[in-house]
């Protein structure tokens, strides 16, 4: 077989094979071994380890047990449920209140995590049970789950930037900056979508009724106020220890954990059980991201191996010579790729041959380039078949929600980034300004 | 059949659960550094390097602890649906197929790994300079505690087969 | 004749320039061989992380790895003379050394994990460190906190320096937001595109801590004696032009990066006689302890000596006449 026929049936029954239902790490690793005994060379199973001890020299990565254990803490602490709690009571007489109270809470959680699954996992654990026992559509639920959790790796802190930032030479902080006003418009776009689908169809996500709405408008105004702080001190201890110069965004993360410990301490919630479930769930739960880390990063690497990297290449200077058609064409293949490799893959596979191209021979700015390769790979997270904020729901979703729903479920969101995404590349000032207005 | 899944079971619960408590280590190690660096202005050479440390050794040994309480996630579709008897079908194909494969090249590639390792008594590069030949061993033992929980797993999907039930700890 | 197709793995991603040198040699051989012996070249990460690229090449992973050989300091501390020694030689000597006796001690070192050396590029010598307020002396260091790694960190440590071993990815955030006070990376143009100086405007030269930064390939032993003789010498040659045509590429390079700083209104401190004294018997002392550790070192570090030392007459006779700008000379600039 030819390279790039070995490559394309790589993907091919990677595609078929996870129907199976075998942990997906394990598929991804298996299918790297039997690729890789046919067309990489006997070389080939070394790289397990190879990838394996990398993850494990990862100092950049502790930030997932850490951020995991932060949301564990966040979770038993009642925080999150203060603030669903005060958010449903606001917005809840509203159609459709408690799914854009989940899309709210996610905004203002992604500002205090750095990685997708945490966010996932507590809103799963935290919205979805709420919102399937008051009658929303399981479609709906899951997608403002997945949507809203995703924003956790756009909106800084984010893993996503500072392996970017590590992996191409540019700020960390300057890409922090950048990512603020695009995380916060795909928020608003999905409120928007949100309020108005279910203003047209109020069975998707009906209102409290009538006679539960005893709280005043003070009242509401005291409960948010009151149910903010916490958060805002997470933020605070996450996203200020890094802009004070007190913390790297690793140990921001291990910041933020000492907070949600300190808001549960504070609630009273903190005893032995609290300590040793968190413990476990963590435990289970960072082994559950890192096996797909694993699977993936090997997967990747067999592919590349076979230069499933060339071929892309080769596809994109075959199309056209206008640079936003090249644009066009790499925003393309990455949101392709987005279906199956994780973004890690994707920004090791793609960042390297797109950047110097994008940057070096069309010109683009490197900043505004940046962001939109990060706006696009969030959405590999949840585009089908293989978003990884999907499948970190259907690891916490309560009975009755299957695959299915939220696959569907996810579709409009996916829609709406892609809008976002446009107007992004459209209007570059969204990326640029706030970046400009600090530094300057 | 019975009793070698409860005894792997049993190990691999203990151990995860165990284990799982390193967290915290971790926990602190992290927030020393930073009090130690920006109160005392001392940063040590050791926090960055030991962080890793207990993260990777905390992912590598509670695989198997994971893959015992069903969180790997997989693509559930078909598999959620189908009965007992058909699901330990799909979980012996994938088994046979994807999960010992992996295992037994990961077996043999960190044994490997290892082995270079303690032959030449290798160090970090860094200027702390631990020994790493430990670390990487929990390399080998890792894959090895998820080889036997696949072992257990293989063998609750022999269970449902043949009973057409599932298997029940 | 049988065709040769090659995996080259190497411990960089793709905007660091040494990524181009490994690109460089791969062109070279492909051309030299008529296609006969093709290497494609990956950066860090690719197929394997940057630090893995060592033992991927020994196990089979890829038949070549191209490297900053300190960066196997745990697998034996001799491999790090052949990468940069502290006040050590530079980029020229460097490349007598090698074409003298230190290919054969690199064969003796790499040879040791079934590996077969060839030169792979020196861009000169690192820039040195970018601090956030001018200092002259290492004793104005001593509440800083500092990012270096390697035997310069080890030695920075014994005089008093705060040193953090970050990786590279952290260094920008951490010393934008004030984690650290100072820090170094690499050579001049090596460096430049990591913008540390929009975060820092002086820094401390001269960067004695790496006098030159020597980058090797590395071949899988096993793989290297399936070829036939011509692709070996073919090999051999090509690592030799690439040696020089790094020097060339990167000298350049980094005079125009230090062009490019000053324009940005960098200031370059020189680092007062009085420290680079006690930093170069600081280095003696530390460097003495080592070899009593490993004779292999040892026996590296004295053949280095022995260069030094024989290029050193001639580097006194000839000196004087180093090429400055007419006006410069006259003034009194007459030495390196
Ligand atoms: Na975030
Ligand atoms: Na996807």
């Amino acid at each position: 077989m030819s390279p790039d026929l070995l490559a394309i049936a790589m993907f091919v029954v990677l595609l078929l094979a996870v129907f199976l239902g075998h942990p997906l790490g394990f598929t991804l690793g298996g299918l790297g071994i039997i690729f890789g005994v046919i067309g990489y060379g006997p070389g080939a199973f070394f790289i397990l380890t190879n990838k394996t001890y990398g993850l494990m020299t990862n100092y950049v990565l502790v930030a997932i047990p850490l951020f995991i254990l932060m949301a564990q803490f966040l979770d038993k602490s009642g925080v999150a449920e203060d603030l669903y709690e005060s958010m449903y009571i606001v917005l809840g007489p509203v159609r459709g209140g408690l799914a854009l109270a989940t899309i709210v809470v996610s905004t203002v959680f992604a500002a205090t995590t750095g990685i997708i699954g945490a966010s996932v996992v507590a809103m799963g654990l935290l919205a979805a049970p709420t919102m399937l026992s008051k009658g929303y559509q399981k479609e709906l639920t899951a997608g403002v789950i997945t949507a809203g959790g995703t924003l956790g790796i756009l909106i800084p802190p984010s893993i996503m930037l500072v392996v970017y930032g590590g992996l191409i030479g540019m700020s960390v902080g300057k890409l922090f900056l950048a990512a603020f006003i695009p995380g916060l418009l795909l928020s608003m776009l999905y409120l928007l979508y949100t309020f108005v689908l279910c203003y047209i169809r109020p069975d998707y996500g009906p209102p409290i009724p009538m006679k539960k709405r005893t709280h005043t408008t003070a009242q509401k105004i005291g409960m948010t106020m009151k149910s903010m702080l916490p958060p805002l001190f997470l933020i605070f201890a996450v996203l200020g220890s890094i802009a004070a110069g007190v913390a790297t965004p690793t140990e921001a993360a291990g910041l933020g954990s000492l907070g949600a410990l300190l808001l549960a301490v504070v609630n009273k919630r903190a005893n032995w059980k609290f300590f040793k479930e968190s413990s476990y769930s963590t435990l289970k739960i960072t082994c559950m991201v890192m096996l797909i880390f694993v699977g993936a990063n090997f997967y990747t690497a067999i592919f590349m191996g076979l230069g499933g990297g060339d071929m892309f290449e080769r596809l994109l200077f075959a199309v056209s010579d206008n640079k936003w058609v090249i644009l066009a064409v790499m925003m393309i293949i990455m949101f392709l790729l987005g279906m199956f490799v994780d973004w890690l893959g994707i920004l090791l596979l793609c960042v390297p041959i797109f950047t110097p191209i994008a940057v070096g021979t069309l010109g683009f700015d490197p900043l505004w380039f940046a962001l939109i390769v990060c706006v696009n790979l969030q959405m590999s997270f949840l585009t089908p078949p293989f978003g990884y904020a999907l499948f970190y729901l259907k690891g916490v979703a309560p009975p009755g929600m299957e695959l299915g729903h939220i696959y569907r479920g996810i579709i409009p969101f996916v829609i709406l980034q892609v809008i976002g995404l446009i107007l992004i590349i459209s209007f570059p000032e969204l990326v640029t300004w706030l970046p400009n207005f600090i530094m300057n | 059949m019975n009793t070698a899944i409860r005894w792997i079971d049993t190990l691999n619960t203990l151990i995860g659960k165990a284990l799982s408590f390193i967290v915290y280590i971790l926990l602190v190690i992290v927030l020393y550094e930073v009090v130690s660096r920006k109160f005392f202005g001392t940063p040590t050479i050791w926090g960055f390097e030991l962080s890793y440390m207990l993260y990777g050794f905390l992912f590598m040994m509670g695989y198997a602890y994971a893959l015992k309480s069903k969180s790997h996630v997989n693509i559930d579709i078909f598999y959620s649906r189908a009965t007992p008897r058909k699901q330990g079908i799909l979980d012996i194909i994938g088994y046979l197929i994807f999960f010992f494969p992996f295992i037994y090249f990961g077996l043999k590639a960190s044994y490997q790994f290892t082995i270079q390792s303690w032959q030449i008594m290798e160090h970090s590069q860094s200027t702390w300079a631990p020994p790493v030949y430990p670390y990487k061993t929990t390399l080998l033992i890792g894959f090895f505690l998820l080889f036997l929980q696949g072992i257990s797993e293989f063998l609750k999907a022999i269970y449902k087969v043949k009973t057409g039930e599932m298997y029940e700890s | 004749a049988e065709t040769y197709n090659w995996r080259l793995v190497t411990t960089w991603s793709t905007s660091i320039p040494f990524y181009e040198t490994a690109q460089h040699f791969a062109k070279t051989v492909d051309k030299l061989s008529e296609g006969q012996l093709k290497i494609k070249v990956y950066p860090a990460g690719a197929i394997v992380p940057a630090f893995q690229v060592f033992d991927a090449v020994r196990n089979g992973v890829a038949q070549m790895g191209h490297d900053w050989p300190g960066y196997w300091k745990g697998k034996n501390e001799a491999f790090v003379p052949f990468a940069s020694v502290p006040f050590g030689m530079n980029s020229l000597e460097y490349t007598i050394w090698l074409q003298h006796e230190g290919m054969d001690l690199a064969k003796e070192v790499y040879g040791k994990f079934g590996l077969v050396p060839l030169m792979g590029g020196n861009p000169g010598q690192e820039i040195g460190f970018f601090t956030k307020k001018a200092v002259n002396s290492v004793n104005e260091m001593d509440k800083m906190k500092i990012r270096t790694v390697g035997w310069a960190a080890e030695i920075f440590e014994k005089m008093g320096v705060n040193v953090s071993p970050l990786p590279g990815g952290e260094i920008y955030l951490a010393f934008e937001r004030g984690v650290l006070d100072g820090a170094e990376f690499s050579t001049p143009s090596t460096t430049y595109p990591l913008g540390f100086q929009e975060i820092a405007k002086n820094v401390l030269v001269p960067g004695w801590h790496q006098t030159s930064c020597q980058n090797m390939f590395m071949i899988n032993e096993k793989a290297y004696n399936e070829l036939p003789d011509h692709l070996k010498y073919i090999l051999e040659i090509a690592s030799r032009e690439t040696q020089l045509w790094s020097m060339a590429e990167r000298e350049y390079g980094n005079a125009v990066a230090i062009k490019k700083y000053k324009e940005e209104g960098v200031t370059f401190n020189k680092l007062d006689d009085d420290s680079l004294n006690k930093l170069r018997k600081t280095t003696k002392n530390y460097l003495d302890g080592l070899r009593k550790k490993n004779a292999l070192l040892d026996k590296v570090l004295t053949s280095q000596e022995d260069l030094i030392q024989l290029y050193s007459n001639w580097k006194e006779v000839k000196s004087g006449v180093s090429a400055y700008p007419y006006g410069d000379y006259i003034k009194g600039k007459h030495l390196e």
